[in-house]
């Protein structure tokens, strides 16, 4: 399959991209994330062999790809983070010009511009001068010109920043079909959710290099073992508190206004005696949330930093 | 590349306004500062009414390069009295008077002609009177028929000589003019498709390099060589300005000029990040090279030492000299060769440093992420 081996790229004297190893399965669905400027669209074009590695190399099937990029090409479809189409021309027009490039002619061209049309919901708007299109509309199309000649690797960068919810979700869930169907998908994003609804397998990405990789429940089992629980009450007393300190005494108990909010270990199930500690201290609870960590908390724990500072 | 072409014949049809406008433009500008001649001076003639004045007028209207507009003596006067910069000639049976805001060289080669007619016409009355009426004829038969004398008038140096066509210099000035930007906004494309993601999509579908920037820069010179083509043609077959019989040395150096502006474009937008930067500086370029090269006024006519040293580095020098050479000069394609070879040697050289400069530049955008 395709595999990064040690990827290094330096420009002039900066290191972009440094000792990179990743590894894509086929009909697997692998999420890059990482802030920006972290090297993923770097990493993006060393894997599509749009640039050369300083220094490692990527492998498609057992073969290294600087040496022989065609026969990656020919199966990889790519999204750009830019809208890469031409504006003056229709939406029909686009895609005619990137299957003609991929070979496609005749009838073969006109079908299969048709299927993809129907996939990323512009066939009645298939006339529309692109310049004319929304950015959810615009960024459906660009996905679409990397589809017409059905390739099996997707690599997706950033396809969705700047649109509305309701194209986000339209995309998303292209993609889903997509991968459902048997797609193998690299997928970069800053919207954690995006790659955590999308990806199997995780990698992240800082300052060029991967700092963590694995499943979602892998990464998240990273950031602690212990487990959140936020509780909201009409009144609540300090009797209710020092009650839940005495019961949980190696947890922590920090009160804000309405707002109880106890950190304690996963292995603990503390919900029935919670619930029965703020019965015999006459606290009703109106609400109680079990906070699970996400892949932002996983990336803030592993830079000390948000994803999208 | 046949995919590059039809996009790109797409994106032109959808957006024409800019390609008619620069055509439209030079054909204007041209008209306008070249029409006080459309390629031969006019002339405003009175006569008397005696024979030979018109046998002279007669004569006159043989001799090319000029318009002869007959009025009376009092018209002629007063419109050489109104307007300094008309030329008008009063024809006496034995004498005439040319009236000229300046002496110049239309002045001098007008009253040459002429001239001359008055003496040909001096020594046809001294043969009829010494031999009568058919001695004359006969003359004038063997002449005709036999060529007797061959004469051969040449100056020392003729390229020397300070020739000026008003039509073509606004022709060829701001045909060169226009045309950069034409050529200059299409090879732009490269530079919108390296930044919109396009270029790469197109590497990644195996079109390779020569094939991205041969499509790309043969579009642009075709679309820059059809402008002149259209221009040149609407001038000379339909306005009828006087191209010297040099129509198709035009084409050939034209082709020339087209080539090196270009290779320009596509060394400037190597040096550049946005189009537009790209368009502030072409339209300073363009605007420069044509001052210096010779597009708005002949360099005939500069004083300035620095502005006749920095001509050397304007495409424009190159090709207005080499038009004017070819057509006012009537000089042979051959004569001109320095020009042309200079423009496809500048033209080899922005070309290779441009796309090299590109091609790193494509790796940059990687690094700008």
């Amino acid at each position: 399959m395709l595999q990064a081996i040690n990827l290094h790229k330096k420009f002039k004297t900066k290191e972009v991209v440094r000792q990179v190893n990743m590894q894509l399965e086929a009909g697997e669905s692998v999420g890059l994330i990482g802030p920006n400027g972290a090297g993923k669209s770097t990493t993006i074009s060393m894997l599509s062999s749009l640039i050369m590695p300083t220094s490692g190399d990527v492998e498609w099937q057992g073969v290294s790809i600087t040496k022989n990029p065609e026969s990656l090409r020919k199966v990889l479809g790519i999204v750009p983070q830019e809208i890469a189409l031409y504006p003056e021309l229709s939406a029909r027009e686009n895609l005619a010009f990137f299957g003609r490039i991929y070979g496609l002619k005749g009838p073969t061209l006109n079908e299969r511009i048709e299927e993809v049309l129907q996939k990323i919901g512009l066939t009645d708007r298939q006339k529309d001068i692109v310049k004319t299109f929304s950015g959810g509309m615009k960024r459906r199309l660009n996905i679409g010109a990397a589809l017409l000649h059905k390739p099996s690797i997707l690599i997706m960068d950033e396809p969705t920043v700047g649109i509305d919810p309701q194209s986000r979700a339209y995309i998303l869930d292209t993609v889903k079909q997509l991968v459902e169907e048997g797609m193998t998908l690299l997928y970069t994003s800053h919207y954690m959710e995006e790659v955590e609804l999308l990806c199997d397998k995780i990698y992240i990405m800082d300052q060029g290099a991967i700092i963590a990789h694995g499943t979602k429940d892998e990464l998240k089992s990273l950031v602690s073992d212990n487990q959140t629980i936020e509780l909201k009450a009409h009144i609540l007393s300090t009797k209710f508190e020092s009650a839940l300190i005495n019961q949980f005494p190696k947890a922590t108990v920090r009160k804000e206004e309405d707002l109880l909010t106890v950190t304690l270990a996963k292995s603990e199930e503390p919900l029935a005696t919670i619930f029965a500690l703020a019965a015999n201290n006459d606290v009703m609870i109106t609400s109680a949330i079990v906070k699970i960590p996400t892949l932002e908390d996983v990336f803030l724990n592993l830079t000390g930093r948000a994803l999208r500072d | 590349m046949t995919g590059i072409w039809i996009a790109r014949l797409q994106s032109l049809k959808r957006k024409p306004l800019l390609l008619i406008f620069m055509t439209l433009m030079t054909v204007v500008m041209a008209y306008v500062l070249g029409s006080s001649s459309n390629g031969t001076t006019n002339i405003y003639v009175a006569l008397d009414e005696s024979g030979k004045s018109q046998e002279v007028w007669k004569e006159l209207n043989e001799v090319e390069g000029y318009t002869f507009h007959k009025m009376t003596k009092n018209e002629l006067l007063l419109k050489v009295n109104e307007d300094m910069d008309t030329i008008g000639v009063l024809i006496n049976e034995d004498t005439y008077s040319v009236f000229a805001g300046t002496e110049s060289d239309t002045v001098r080669s007008l009253s040459l002609a002429i001239e001359s007619k008055f003496n040909e016409l001096a020594f046809k009355d001294q043969v009829i009177q010494a031999s009568g009426e058919s001695t004359w004829v006969e003359i004038e038969k063997s002449l005709e028929e036999n060529e007797a004398f061959q004469v051969k008038v040449d100056a020392m140096d003729a390229s020397q000589i300070f020739r000026y066509d008003n039509a073509l210099q606004g022709l060829f000035g701001f045909m060169l003019f226009f045309v950069f930007y034409t050529i200059s906004i299409n090879v732009q494309f490269i530079l919108e498709d390296k930044q919109s993601g396009i270029w790469n999509r197109l590497k990644l579908a195996s079109v390779s390099r020569f094939q991205l920037y041969f499509g790309h820069l043969s579009f642009s010179y075709v679309i820059g060589f059809v402008q002149i083509l259209l221009v040149i043609s609407m001038f000379r077959y339909i306005l009828g300005v006087n191209m010297y019989g040099g129509f198709w040395k035009v084409v050939v150096i034209s082709a020339f000029y087209v080539l090196l502006v270009m290779a320009i474009s596509i060394f400037v937008i190597s040096l550049v990040k946005t189009v537009s930067q790209s368009s502030v500086i072409i339209s300073l370029l363009a605007v420069a090279f044509a001052m210096i090269g010779g597009a708005y006024w002949p360099l005939e006519i500069v004083e300035s030492e620095v502005m006749l040293v920095l001509k050397w580095i304007s495409p424009v020098f190159y090709a207005m000299e080499a038009l004017k050479r070819v057509t006012i000069y009537e000089e042979t394609l051959s004569s001109v060769w320095t020009y042309l070879s200079m423009m496809v040697g500048l033209a080899v050289i922005m070309l290779a440093v441009g796309i090299t400069l590109l091609e790193k530049r494509t790796e940059r955008y990687h690094s700008s992420e």
